[in-house]
């Protein structure tokens, strides 16, 4: 059964699956997978399938990696799911495998530490002959990765594949990475985020949601001096919510920064609370519509 | 200005509440301001008030509504009208009401400062604010936002 895990609790030889209900936050979670591997020397292999590879290319660049140097020196490779796990358009274990195999050997001749595989499953929805063998493959995997030169991350969506194979898919990984979450319901959410280190708020937040975002807020300055709120998928903030921020940036010392990113009505409640004059903190208005 | 008489304590009412068109008229609790919020949405969106306004009026709503479950006694109701100039919002509560002396906050609270925001962010997004006490017991605060003249036809 799958451990919840952080990023930077992956070891080598870790075979973990990312769910996810939200794609900034699977964007967010493979940014830092990506920049975990390459800072560890390991060789970087992203698989997308939801999104182009020069897409993804440019979120992880957005998310502060150096995405041109990592591609130039071959340390990092962004390609399509497909090339991996399709043959004429359809799947099968076995060769899969092999060719992961394959890139594994190639990464230790290139003098890599290892392989860091993270791949998009979702092409595993379209009607793919043969994506019966799935659960076979997912636990030969765990098998190839046992001795530890290659360490991989299984992407699925939540709220596209069925509780049944979601089920076979956590059995089969030793770990499930999941963002740091302080709170989740159908209004809103506040988590981790993970690149550019700080936290994401979506949904609606009134007085209620005070207690999990101050926590947020302390947590992530507690890791870093500069943190980025990102508040752009938040459709709703009142005065005590915005107040919580307009503190937490007043009481910022010792060089300590806060980028507060939010669309238009939300910054206009920020910016009548006067979060605007606060110098350690910066407001990025981002016109939403 | 406190006003028990229905004396503005900020910005000059357009006109007297002659022709209102009532569009919501609801008690609430806690457990019902994530609706409302969505119902003054609702409402606001088919009145001629551009959708920045709406979205002004959704706060004022917010702020005068949990004023009224944290500080009002628990509940209170909420009204939605308009009239020939203006989308109206007033919420009235059971709570110990405002001193006779309150004045609409004049300035923004300190950044640094606990609470005091929603008084302050309904003076900012709203045109005229009128507080009332009706009864023996709570308040009665209205906003109200000018409406953009109606469009020549």
């Amino acid at each position: 059964m799958a451990d919840a895990s952080r990023v930077e609790d992956l070891q080598p030889g870790d075979h973990a699956c990312l769910m996810f209900s939200d794609s900034e936050e699977r964007l967010d979670l493979v940014a830092a997978f990506a920049r975990a591997g390459l800072r560890q020397g390991h060789k970087v292999l992203c698989l997308t399938d939801a999104i182009a590879p020069a897409e993804l290319r440019g979120e992880l660049a957005e998310r502060g990696l150096s995405v041109h140097d990592a591609l130039d020196s071959g340390q990092l490779q962004v390609v399509g799911a497909a090339e991996m796990f399709l043959t004429d358009g359809s799947f099968a274990a076995a060769p899969v495998v092999a060719r992961l195999d394959r890139r594994v050997a190639q990464a230790r001749e290139a003098g890599f530490a290892g392989l860091w595989v993270t791949a998009d499953m979702c092409w595993a929805l379209r009607p793919v002959a043969g994506v019966e063998e799935l659960t076979a493959y997912e636990s030969q995997v765990t098998r190839l990765l046992s001795d530890g030169r290659a360490t991989a991350v299984c992407q699925y969506d939540r709220q596209c594949f069925d509780a049944v194979t979601l089920a076979g898919a956590t059995a089969n990984h030793e770990r499930a990475l999941t963002a740091v979450t302080y709170h989740d319901d159908a209004l809103l959410r506040i988590c981790r985020q993970y690149l550019p280190p700080g936290i994401r708020v979506a949904g609606e937040i009134d007085y209620r949601g005070i207690e999990p975002l101050t926590r947020a807020l302390a947590e992530a300055l507690a890791l870093d001096d500069h943190i980025d709120v990102n508040l752009l998928g938040l459709s709703f903030i009142d005065g005590s919510a915005a107040g919580v921020l307009a503190q937490a940036g007043a009481a910022l010392r010792n060089g300590s920064r806060m980028s507060v990113r939010c669309g238009a009505q939300t910054g206009k409640v920020l910016r009548a609370l006067g979060i605007a004059d606060v110098p350690a903190v910066r407001l990025v208005v981002v016109d939403d519509q | 200005m406190t006003s028990s008489s229905g004396v503005p304590v900020h910005g000059t009412p357009a006109e007297a509440a002659a022709t209102r068109r009532m569009l919501l008229d609801e008690p609430f609790e806690l457990k019902d301001l994530t609706a409302l919020r969505a119902a003054v949405a609702a409402h606001a969106d088919r009145t001629r008030l551009s959708p920045e306004r709406v979205a002004d009026l959704v706060l004022i709503a917010a702020e005068l509504t949990s004023n009224a479950v944290r500080h009002g006694g628990g509940r209170g109701r909420l009204r939605l009208w308009t009239t020939d100039s203006t989308a109206c919002c007033q919420v009235t509560d059971c709570g110990p009401g405002l001193p006779a002396t309150y004045r609409m906050p004049q300035q923004a609270p300190g950044v640094a400062v606990a609470g005091g925001r929603g008084l302050w962010l309904v003076r900012c997004f709203s045109d005229t604010v009128t507080v009332e006490h009706p009864g023996r017991h709570g308040v009665a605060v209205t906003a109200a936002i000018n409406l953009p003249p109606p469009l020549a036809t």
